[in-house]
């Protein structure tokens, strides 16, 4: 028995028995759930030394797993992110019972999560690239499903994400051969060149973050949700990974005010373009290019212990996302379309809904007493410490999103004539009981961070040199 | 024996290359693309043994197989098929001899960035190749014509990769991942077809 025979191996089988049921929609949603939860909390209580007692029987679980001469290897410090993504995975499995997706949502979910895994496991860990760009292939038939048209934004999500797989193994070259060559050698220069595009294109870096709001408004925003909270966090886990190993890159001092500068950019861009949105899926899509601009923000202001937030942040935005992805999707099944004039008035028709929707946008915004609020606070104050401009920038992309959640709840509450609107509750229990759970939870963790958020510091294990200093 | 072929191989891919570029037929475009894989063939089995370079040629055709294939059972593909002006051809023409341009001016440069070792044959077909990929992305919005696009980056990529590393783990992903992309083609080319229908 190994960890990534049950982390890896174990959830790609039962994603082929998903597949063999799929056309049992029910089952396949509370199968697949319990197993991801299953796995989520097997990863976060699983021993620290890999031996596993259970009465009289004892056995050591080997950390590798050799295939075609190659390891994958996950030891206790990779566990906290595993249990956090299969946690997640449950949650949208969960989700999806209650819209018209794909049946083939619960097994490819589980099949893009185990692969993504498998891509933060293998050594040597460059090879990772391909296994993402798996994980991207399989994640398409989610975006674009049967039935729907090829859009552009699918097609450009195709084309960014393999666009960087060339650049990553080809920086990966770079770098082995770097380790042996002089500081002062030209290999630097051009590795981080690759190294960042290569990234700049996983990650949605402006200019080549178009297709985010463009599958936020074509395809399901459930889906979406899922794709934007899973596979960013794989490849910001990844570029740590790097960061982590190579000491050259460790140590470069305008390595963190690069990422500061890019993250600051990206919340800057994505605030604006979310300020003048006319459509709740786009805006999903621009929230998205924003939690990825703090997330390098974060990891930018390492020196200053931004590398905890980073870890913090993580359930606050998934929160987020459910929230906001599950009562738009709800909301979809009722309008024509998710433009904003196509929901005016929706907020007396569908309190909970539209509340729903506003909870998770103001959460992700920054709003005090929500989820996310105390751990923006410290990137806001951290990141003034260096730069009190950037600061100011940052303030400007986060007013971005805050400035579209007043503009819905606007329209949302909007009356279309001269005729008092009267309230009326039109979801079922069944949708409510979701949405309330998860707004309070959502109150919870920005009102009590401090009984949560910590354990998430966890995620770090993974890595042997924090906090990063230039 | 594979050495001496490079500059074949080199031009087989530019010419293959070229005719994906400018001629928007996908029986052409399929049999350029397999003939293409023959000279990426050539080109990686001057650094790899022979039994994993003609992993390149069968996944290659395999795919060229599965586009093939596809293309054949969907009658309204070749009904889209509208006569072109010849303004884009020209176009295209244009564009493609430009990239070729840039990259016989750019060749010194680019081949200082690599070990010397590296044979010229593969480091000119790789850049053609990816140079003329990336044109054909920024020139469709086709998702049979940008598949095709993709798997001409990936590779024009593969070939330099090959002279750079050999591994059977990084034959088989890359493999997995060139064949992924081609069944995200016929997906789409399905997808497409079932609309066009309704």
């Amino acid at each position: 028995m190994s960890t990534p025979l049950i982390w890896i191996a174990l959830p790609l089988l039962f994603a082929l028995f998903l597949a063999l049921i799929q056309t049992k929609q029910v089952l396949s949603c509370i199968l697949g759930t319990l197993f991801a939860f299953s796995l989520a909390l097997l990863a976060a209580f699983f021993p620290d030394n890999l031996i596993v007692d259970l009465g009289s029987l004892t056995f050591e679980v080997n950390p590798n797993l050799n295939i075609m001469g190659r390891t994958l290897l996950i030891n206790t410090g990779n566990l906290p992110f595993i249990s956090l993504m299969y946690f997640f995975t449950g949650l949208w499995i969960i989700g999806s019972g209650w819209f018209k997706l794909s049946n083939w949502f619960p097994p490819m979910s589980f099949s893009v999560v185990a692969i993504l895994i498998a891509a933060l496991a293998v050594e040597p860990f460059l090879y990772a690239a391909l296994l993402i760009e798996l994980a991207v292939l399989l994640s398409i038939p989610l975006l674009s499903p049967y039935g729907e048209k090829v859009s552009t934004g699918v097609l450009r999500f195709l084309i960014f994400q393999t666009l960087a797989l060339p650049l990553i193994l080809l920086s990966g070259w770079m770098l082995s051969g770097i380790e042996t060559a002089p500081s002062g050698s030209p290999l630097i220069n051009q590795a981080t060149i690759l190294l960042v595009l290569g990234f700049a294109f996983w990650l949605a870096v402006f200019p080549f973050h178009t297709w985010v709001p463009m599958i936020g408004q074509t395809s399901h925003p459930w889906i979406v949700s899922f794709i934007l909270l899973i596979l960013p966090n794989t490849m910001l886990m990844f570029a740590l990974m790097f960061i982590d190993r190579y000491t050259w890159l460790r140590v470069i001092p305008e390595l963190y005010d690069t990422l500061r500068l890019i993250g600051t950019l990206m919340i800057v861009i994505g605030g604006i373009f979310a300020a003048f949105q006319r459509h709740l899926g786009r805006a999903l899509g621009f929230a998205a290019i924003i939690e990825t601009g703090f997330c390098l923000l974060a990891i930018g202001l390492s020196p200053q212990g931004g590398m905890n937030w980073f870890s913090m942040l993580m359930l606050p935005r998934a929160l987020a996302y459910w929230l906001w992805a599950f009562s738009l999707s709800e909301l979809k099944k009722h309008v024509d379309d998710l433009s904003l004039d196509s929901v005016s008035s929706a907020m007396y028709a569908f309190p909970y809904l539209c509340g729903g929707i506003i909870v998770g946008q103001l959460s992700l915004a920054g709003l005090p007493l929500l989820a996310s609020f105390p751990i923006k606070r410290m990137i806001w104050f951290s990141a003034a410490d260096p730069d009190l401009l950037n600061a100011i920038w940052i303030f400007i992309g986060s007013m971005g999103l805050f400035i579209f959640s007043l503009r819905t709840l606007t329209h949302f509450t909007a009356s279309p004539g001269k005729e008092k609107q009267y309230w009326k509750i039109n979801e079922s229990i069944s949708v409510i009981v979701p949405i309330a759970i998860a707004v309070i939870v959502i109150f919870i963790l920005g009102l009590l961070p401090q009984l949560f958020l910590p354990r998430l510091l966890n995620i770090l294990n993974a890595f042997d040199h924090f906090p990063y200093l230039p | 024996m594979f050495l001496k072929l490079g500059h074949v191989a080199f031009i087989l891919v530019l010419l293959t290359s070229f005719s994906i570029l400018l001629l928007r037929n996908w029986r052409i475009n399929v049999i350029a693309l397999a003939i293409q894989y023959l000279g990426i063939f050539f080109l990686v089995a001057i650094n790899w043994p022979l039994g994993m370079a003609i992993i390149k040629l069968v996944v290659g055709w395999m795919i060229c197989a599965v586009l093939g294939t596809t293309c054949m059972t969907i009658k309204s593909l070749d009904e889209t098929e509208e006569p072109k002006p010849l303004s884009s051809y020209f176009f295209r023409g244009f564009g493609g001899l430009l990239i070729m341009l840039i990259i016989f001016a750019l060749m010194p440069q680019v081949q200082s960035i690599f070990p010397p070792k590296i044979p010229q044959p593969i480091i000119k077909a790789s850049i053609m190749l990816i140079g003329i990929g990336l044109l054909q992305l920024g020139m469709t919005s086709k998702p049979f014509y940008v598949v095709i696009g993709l798997l001409t980056i990936l590779s024009g990529f593969e070939i330099l990769h090959s002279a750079l590393e050999i591994s059977s783990l990084l034959a088989g992903l890359l493999a997995g991942v060139n064949m992924g992309l081609a069944l995200v083609g016929v997906y789409f080319l399905i997808k497409e077809n079932n609309e066009a229908s309704i």
